[in-house]
């Protein structure tokens, strides 16, 4: 499960801040993705991160909801430092709310999806929106995959070789259901 | 107005701007400002069929999505979720990918509301309580390395498009198994681990599997059981032969299957080759 506060990013920030904010590199162009991870609903693909100054290995995680491909996450994570995802994108699923009881109030402790989720000095789980997401014309451009993940690289300080746009792309499941129904309640018979 | 109630009025001005809401196709998430112990504020989906209104919480509790776990093997864990159920009279149905919805419906829109207070209270709770350590971490430990052992034996002598690890039997995944063995679709073996971290619950374990053994014949599938394995883990501490024998003696008695010591384990080999 995510972890709300992760001792390890506490201890250890100095790293933590220099796996996310310094310049990384990825040199895959095109992403397929076509096999279930650990959980049978998702599709998962992960691809090598290079960081230019640490020799660590960096893994970004694809997931993608089966039912429906406008539901995906983006994750970072570094296993040598911590197995727990240092920095993650959710297009959408669940509200967050950031436990800072002391400096924030309560109605702007919750952050809804799409959103990033970092980790604080404390090790704490905080979700945000950027302006982009905030717009909502912007936002609706976002739901596209392909755009979301130069958002995700923009945010996570990944340059692109050659400059050249990566490419996602999902195979199809042999399940018969309609892939970018985002209301989970539809075709469904409650008696 | 004095401070207090100045406090209150604006206690139940931030407490009303956690509910917003996003548009879902024909239904709406309804965010609210219940909470679980993981800081996720629960969703939950309005949906209107004919003179129906239903608020179900979209799949996410089985799906994961608040990160929660959904594991009914727990028994606690299926009891509060019944309790629950009952209390609030909350039904469930599955979505063709067969994931666990669940829901309350009523007629009128007056009722609306109370039945998204006890959809999302429901929610909030069973998510919540799914982070509970209800078994103790040894026989938890126990349990996790046994089956990783006995899992990863199988799938050494038995080629990976035949058999399934932790697999239900019947279509409403109630029954299940450590293990599955079908190489044809008429002909199945069914396997289960036996372990514990004490004799207390090694013998739990024997009754389990000698309940899934007999339920395993009353489905539509029984006529396809070729072979019932129990696979004893002769290395746990709560193997003591002198209190487990007569249970496991009933076991294979009972439900004519057949017990393979873990250290007599190479007997596996022949025995899953139909």
């Amino acid at each position: 499960m995510g972890k709300e506060i992760v001792k390890k990013f506490k201890d250890d920030y100095s790293t933590y801040n220099l796996l996310l904010k310094e310049t990384k590199s990825i040199f895959e162009s095109v992403i397929e993705i076509n096999k279930t991870g650990n959980n049978a609903n998702t599709l998962e693909k992960i691809e090598n991160i290079k960081h230019n100054s640490l020799s660590n290995k960096i893994d970004l995680i694809i997931n993608i909801k089966v039912n429906n491909n406008k539901f995906f996450q983006f994750k970072l994570r570094c296993k040598e430092y911590c197995e727990i995802p240092f920095f993650r994108f959710d297009s959408d699923g669940d509200t967050h709310r950031n436990y800072l009881e002391n400096t924030t109030k309560l109605d702007a402790q919750q952050v809804k999806t799409p959103h990033f989720h970092i980790y604080n000095e404390d090790g704490l789980n905080i979700a945000y929106r950027t302006l982009s997401l905030d717009n909502e014309a912007e936002r609706k451009a976002l739901e596209d995959i392909n755009l979301c993940i130069c958002h995700f690289f923009k945010e996570a300080n990944i340059e692109l070789t050659n400059d050249k746009l990566p490419l996602i792309k999902i195979k199809g499941t042999s399940l018969d259901l309609d892939f970018s129904n985002e209301d989970p309640n539809a075709n469904m018979i409650f008696l | 107005m004095n401070t207090l109630e100045t406090l209150y009025s604006d206690i139940v001005t931030t407490f009303g701007n956690l509910w917003s809401f996003k548009t879902r196709g024909k239904s709406i998430e309804i965010i609210t400002p219940f909470a679980t112990t993981n800081h996720r504020f629960i969703s939950v989906f309005l949906t209107i069929q004919g003179n129906d209104f239903i608020v179900t919480d979209g799949g996410w509790v089985e799906q994961g999505v608040y990160d929660n776990n959904f594991n009914l093997d727990e028994d606690c864990y299926k009891k509060i979720i019944l309790h629950y159920q009952n209390v609030f009279s909350i039904k469930e149905t599955k979505n063709i990918a067969k994931t666990t919805y669940f829901y309350k419906k009523v007629n009128s829109s007056v009722s609306v509301a109370s039945i998204v207070f006890d959809m999302s209270n429901f929610i909030s709770t069973i998510v919540s309580l799914s982070f509970v350590e209800y078994t103790e971490k040894e026989e938890k430990e126990t349990k996790e390395r046994f089956n990783k052992k006995a899992n990863f034996y199988l799938s050494q002598i038995v080629e990976k498009e035949s058999i399934k690890f932790n697999a239900p039997i019947d279509d409403n995944k109630k029954i299940k198994f450590s293990a599955i063995v079908n190489r044809t679709k008429s002909e199945l073996i069914l396997l289960n681990y036996i372990t514990g971290s004490s004799d207390y619950y090694f013998n739990n374990c024997i009754s389990k599997t000698n309940m899934m053994f007999e339920m395993a014949l009353k489905t539509k599938h029984s006529r396809f059981i070729r072979k019932k394995i129990s696979i004893i883990d002769t290395d746990a501490t709560g193997y003591i032969p002198q209190k487990v024998n007569p249970f496991l003696n009933h076991l294979s008695e009972n439900t004519k299957s057949i017990e393979v010591n873990w250290n007599q384990r190479e007997r596996l080999q022949e025995l899953l080759n139909i």
